[in-house]
């Protein structure tokens, strides 16, 4: 009985990587059913899982970096300014 | 007839912009990324008498700056292929430390749509280490596998998922920590 209890149980730190395991779609049969056992009776790990998710679907679709256009010319310009003395 | 320096010149003033949005998703130093692009222009001039034209001078550039973007990386994960440790976050017993639980974050459902809490998130990201940013943006901007990353990089698969695993530990807690107090 002991045994099963210890398969059964999770630890946090566990249940995360889990989580992680679960977002990628890569867990196995028992992995899931200790995942479900550990996030039923823990609220932190049922927010961590509900908050992963929505991380990760927001870095699938927000991940634009930010550019500014003056800063771009500039740029253009140093690297002529470059490619032009080592022509040379 | 077209001299190389109005070649090169035409392509600077074309491609500069993209080149920097590609290299700035993957580098997070943003002189870094404009220093890879700058070598970028250096190694197409140089190499601008030998381009057979079997590819576009676009299709050229970028694989120069993958290649530049691939030694970057690889100089900086050599060697240190070591454990990432979540212990920061969790006791020995692996319960999460008092200050790092995870709390609610308000109504979640609406959290996707608010462009806030987007911005939060992108500033978070922004404090990532480099290294697990660079994986952050390779999985989910460049959408690779990871194998492909692994390979790329240079890097085991274990080491890979712990750069992920932490990388997440730590934007979900900065998001915590900076959305609740806004």
């Amino acid at each position: 009985m002991n045994k099963i209890m210890n398969m059964l149980m999770l630890s946090c730190k566990k249940a995360a990587e889990l989580i992680e395991k679960k977002l990628n779609g890569s867990l196995s049969k028992t992995e899931q059913i200790q995942l479900t056992m550990h996030t039923k009776m823990c609220k932190n790990c049922s927010e961590y899982e509900n908050q992963q998710s929505i991380i990760d679907e927001m870095l699938r679709t927000n991940c634009k970096t930010s550019q500014n256009e003056q800063e771009c010319e500039d740029l253009k310009a140093d690297i002529l300014r470059k490619l032009m003395s080592e022509g040379k | 007839m077209e001299t190389a320096a109005n070649i090169i010149t035409e392509l600077v003033q074309k491609h500069t912009s993209e080149l920097v949005a590609y290299a700035s998703s993957r580098v997070k130093d943003r002189e870094e990324a404009d220093d890879l692009v700058q070598d970028t222009f250096v190694a197409a001039f140089k190499g601008l008498e030998n381009y057979k034209g079997d590819s576009s001078h676009r299709t050229w550039l970028f694989s120069i700056l993958r290649n530049k973007i691939t030694d970057y990386y690889r100089k900086f994960y050599r060697g240190k292929d070591q454990e990432v440790s979540s212990d920061s976050y969790f006791d020995k017993n692996g319960s999460w430390l008092p200050d790092k639980a995870p709390s609610s974050l308000g109504e979640e459902e609406h959290l996707l749509d608010n462009p806030e809490f987007n911005t939060t998130l992108l500033n978070c990201r922004e404090h990532l280490p480099e290294k697990q940013f660079a994986v952050l943006q390779m999985k989910y901007y460049d959408q690779l596998n990871s194998d492909s990353i692994c390979k790329e990089l240079e890097i085991s698969s274990t080491y890979y998922w712990q750069l992920i695993h932490r990388a997440k530990l730590q934007l979900r807690d900065c998001l915590q920590k900076n959305w609740l107090n806004e």
